[in-house]
Parts: structure tokens; sequence; C-alpha cells
């Protein structure tokens, strides 16, 4: 058998290392250590707002907050993994449902139920994952849609958790509400922070490679040895903890949930727009993302009701119409999102 | 056991289409066997069914004499068989070390990083070992993919097309690091159209034809068989049918 040890290149060798470097594209990006610098100081900035900014404010930023934190989850498996899906809200319902139901049975307080909240959605992510983590793509989407309707109609049903009616859940009854806005204001700050630290590491371990590797090409991952549906039953289940403890949050901070609510189509859209517009597989994407789609929501849904256009007057619905032309303009030109314009490598483009 | 893998009576079918139909051949242990055929000879799918992409409708596929035929591909991968791509399929939006990474990431460990610097260096691609995949150029995906299909240091590396598509200096760098990971004990099934290469690389050849290995054996005497010269050409001398 020939053989040849030559641990040296050779000339051969040289001219082609010589040629795959002469071949490397330098990509003009913003350093690395950038990114985690400017979300520290988008949480330091908004750390004292909680107590200094006036009650619609912090309520806007509450809201941005728990985007946050929901998105971030979704982004684990929607957006590093490739797998779109419409099911953020199940988890979120999940978590709600659990607060408010500890809540009204037995008057647990928020703290205690984020827990429990966390591990029902971890327990219904765990059913819908097995059942829907070997269909790939627009089948999965699909079905996750489905299950949201699905998960509406059996809570909607089911007396023990309000029927269509719902539950209403206490926050401490000595609390004002501009105490309740501080409360849960630093409630899903402190949430959004621990979100965005748990995206950020697994972007950087193994497990965020393996997740980027199954969105590029799944069957070459499964051939590598790469346990694929274990690793999306991973993700999976780590968004749906953080969309559970969200909820919970969420059930307090509302003081009433019910059914279309909790397992809103609007929410399962939203977490999608965020994430696309903000860029998907990246851990600062649904950061900015959040901002910018709940942020413009709220202005729009202020400003826009009531104008006057050409003599017709506004729609309600307005901002929802405004949200829709964004995202089609991101899905068609901007498909890396924000981040992707500031970032050449990271992020995943959606598939249109 | 002389044989790392031994295949018998290989059969896959797809729909009223048998790709496959009663392959039988054997790589030797720290071999290199060269898998030739023109195309639609089922090479591809024997390629798939060795690492558990595809089934066998029947047949065996012995491992280090223990039968594999049917597992899944994780499954192949821990009893020591990986694979190359005809094209490079690499994973473009991470870095060429989170590529190596990707074949070990079930079994953690800070050593891995280091057997991914070495492999890197093995093919001349330390420089570029924080460069997104999709800077590489075609070649150097090929050699990416290569040491990645030997970080869990296989008994033996399924190779679709190693040499297709690059430039003749990438060309001789792989076949050299082939010769090199051959001689610690590694063995390889290579598919190619490329027979000169071929006979200068491999210790024998398998040769298929419309699923069912027609000729196996050393190089000189496989591609100067009639069958295999019909079966490629229909006419003329073996050397002239790389027609891909």
């Amino acid at each position: 058998m020939p053989t040849d040890k030559s641990t040296n290149p050779t000339p051969t060798e040289n001219i082609a290392l010589a040629q795959a470097k002469a071949s490397v594209v330098t990509t003009r990006s913003i350093p690395r250590w950038v990114f985690p610098v400017a979300a520290a100081v988008i949480f330091l900035v908004l750390a004292p707002m909680g107590a200094a900014a006036s009650l619609g404010i912090v309520t806007t930023l509450t809201a941005i907050l728990f985007y946050v934190i929901v998105a971030q989850g979704w982004n684990l498996l929607g957006g590093y993994g490739g797998y779109l899906n419409f099911g953020a809200a199940i988890f979120v319902g999940s978590g709600a449902y659990m607060a408010a139901w500890l809540n009204d049975s037995f008057d647990w307080p928020v703290w205690a139920t984020l827990i429990p909240g966390g591990i029902a959605a971890v327990v219904v992510s765990i059913v819908i994952g097995y059942a829907t983590l070997r269909l790939r793509s627009h089948y999965f989407a699909i079905f996750t849609l489905v299950l949201t309707f699905l998960a509406l109609t059996v809570v909607k049903n089911t007396p023990a958790l309000g029927g269509a009616i719902g539950l209403f859940v206490r926050v401490d009854r000595g609390l004002d509400s501009r105490q309740i806005g501080m409360l849960f204001f630093y409630l899903m700050f402190g949430l959004a922070i621990l979100a965005t630290v748990v995206a950020y590491l697994v972007e950087n371990s193994n497990f965020g490679y393996a997740l980027r590797a199954i969105s590029e090409d799944e069957p070459a991952a499964q051939v590598l040895g790469v346990k694929t549906v274990s690793v999306k039953l991973r993700a999976l289940v780590l968004g749906a903890a953080l969309g559970g403890i969200a909820g919970s949050a969420w059930a307090f901070w509302t003081g009433y949930i019910e059914p279309t609510g909790a397992f809103s189509v609007k929410i399962a859209l939203d977490i999608v727009l965020v994430c696309v517009i903000g860029g998907l597989g990246s851990w600062l994407g649904p950061l900015i993302g959040s901002f910018i789609v709940v942020g413009l929501e709220q202005i729009l849904r202020v400003t826009l009701p009531g104008l006057d256009l050409f003599g017709f007057e506004l729609p309600a619905e307005t901002n929802r119409l405004i949200l829709g032309v964004i995202l089609i303009v991101f899905a068609l030109f901007i498909r890396r999102g924000v981040i992707g314009l500031l970032k050449k490598r990271r992020g995943r483009a959606i598939a249109v | 056991m002389s044989s790392i893998i031994e295949v018998q009576g290989l059969v896959k079918s797809f729909g009223g289409m048998t790709a496959v139909n009663g392959a039988s051949f054997e790589i030797p242990r720290g071999g290199i066997v060269g898998l030739i055929g023109p195309n639609g000879s089922g090479k591809t799918t024997t390629l798939n069914l060795l690492n558990g992409v595809l089934a066998p409708d029947s047949g065996s596929i012995r491992v280090d004499g223990e039968e594999r035929a049917g597992r899944s591909s994780t499954a192949l991968v821990k009893a020591g068989v990986t694979r190359t791509f005809q094209n490079a399929r690499v994973f473009s939006t991470i870095t060429a070390i989170e590529n190596l990474l990707i074949p070990v990431l079930h079994s953690p460990g800070r050593h891995w990083t280091e057997k991914a610097e070495r492999l890197l260096e093995f093919v001349g691609l330390s420089s570029h070992r924080d460069t997104p995949a999709s800077e590489l150029s075609g070649g150097q995906q090929k050699l990416l993919e290569f040491v990645r299909a030997l970080m869990t240091d296989p008994k033996v590396v399924l190779m679709d097309e190693p040499f297709a598509g690059v430039h003749p200096s990438v060309k001789e760098v792989m076949r050299a690091r082939i010769l090199e990971r051959n001689a610690e004990g590694t063995a390889f099934l290579i598919v190619s159209h490329e027979i000169p290469d071929l006979t200068r690389l491999c210790s024998s050849i398998v040769c298929m034809a419309e699923g069912a290995v027609i000729a196996s054996g050393d190089p000189a005497h496989v591609t100067s068989d009639p069958r295999v010269i019909e079966a490629y050409l229909g006419h003329g001398p073996a050397g002239r049918g790389e027609r891909g």
C-alpha cells in the first residue's frame, strides 16, 4: 500500500494554502465584544426606569421585557434550529394558567408560581415535541398553529381552569398601582436578563452549534452522529421553560387571564415578528426586535386610531396592518433582521 | 477478523426501481477500497446504506464483526463509520473549528477543541480556525469536511467523490492526508469517477453496475476487466471512462 508520511507542507500544499488564504472573503463586521457590551448598556439604561419613569412607560417597558423573555426562548428552536413555529402562546398560556390556578386554589404568590409555571410549559413541550419534532419545515409550523387552537379549546372547556370565563389572579393587596408596576417591571427585567444570558450561552456552546447545523442541513448533522430529535427537543423544552416562567409573571401582571388571551395567536405571531425583525438565530435579535416591535406597536396603537386619512378615520387595527407590512419588508429584503445588518456571519435568514 | 466492513447480499429498492441488487464486498481492516461504476450503478445508495442514511430491504452489513444493517447514522458513527459527501456539506454559518465540534457535541470535553485544532493543522486550515465555513473555498470545504469525519477517530471513512471539482493542489493535499491516516490504521471506502486517482490510492477496487458488484480486487485487474469496460463505456479502455 502506498504511503506518504510527510508532515511539512509540500510545495503543492503550499500553493493550495496560499490559494486558500487568498480566497477568504474579508468581511467588515463589528468586533464581537461590542454586542455583549451593547446589551449590558441597554439593561443598565433600563434599570432605573422602573422606579423613575411614568407608569405608562413602565408598563410599555414591562411588555417589551416580557416579549424579550418569550422571544429568547422561541429563538432557540425557531431561530438557531430553523424550526419556525407558531406555538409560543401554548407555553406562555400553560405557565399563565398554572400560576393562575395555584393562586386561585392555594393563594400562591407570584414568586412561588414561576417555577411551577415553567414546569407546566416544559411538560406540555415534551408532549408536543415528541408529537411534532419529526416533522420538518412548514408541516411543523402548521402543526404548532393547530396545537395553539387545540390548547385554547381544551382550556376553554375545562371548568377547573375557569372555562371560557378564565381566572382572576391576585397580587398582594397592600400594593398600589405604581408599586405593582415597579414590581412587575423588575421581575420581567430580571427574567429578561436571565433569558438573554441563557441565549448567549447557548449560542456559544456545542448545543448552539448543533442547532445551527440542524437549521442548515439536518440530514448532514444526523450523518455526523448528532441526535437531532433530542437536540431539537431540548431547545423546545428550554424555550418552553422560559415562556412558561414569563407566562406565570404575565398572569399576575395582567391580574386576569382567559383562554383567548392566554393562548392568543397574536402572541404567537408577535414572537415570530420580534425574532424575524431583530434577527433569527442571534441572542441579540430578540432583544432588539422586542423594542422595535412592541415599542412601535404601542406608539402606533396610541397615535393612529382616530386619525383622519382622506376623509376616512383609521381603524384601531391599523397598527397590525403596518406591522404586517414591516414583516413582509423584512422577509423580502432584510432577511437576517436588524442584527444581520450589523453582523455578517451570525444569524440566519428567514426562508421565504 | 480481516475485514472492517463486510457487505453481503445488500438490496435496496425505491418503488419499482432496485438501486442496489445483492451487492457483496469487503473493506479490509486498514485498507483503501475504491468504489466505481457508471452513473446510476448504486454507489451513493450503497454509501447511504453503509452509514445508516437508508435501511436495506435485505442483506447484511457487518462492521467490525457486528451486524449493523438498518441501524441509525448515530449508531454507525458510534460503531466507527463516518462519511463525507459528494458536494461538501459543511455548516456555513459556523466557523471551521465549530464545524469540527459537531460530531462530538454529545460527549463534552475541552480536549475536543485541541483535537479539532490539530486536525485543522493536519490539512493546513489552522489560519482559518475562526473563519465561517461559508468563506472557505470549495477545496478548503472538502478538506474541512474530511477532517470533520476524522473527529471521532473512525475505523472507516466513507468518502463520496473527494477529488471532484477541486484544484489539483488541494487534491494532492487530500490524497496525502488520506494516505497518512490510512498508515495509522483508518480504512477508507472512496467513491470516485477519477479512476487514475483511485488506482494510485487504493489497495483494491469494487465496480458496481445496475446495483450489483460486477468486479472487485486489484485496481489494475478491475480497470482492465471487460465487464467493467463494458459497463462504463460499452467499448474502449476503462481509463477513458471518466464521464462524471
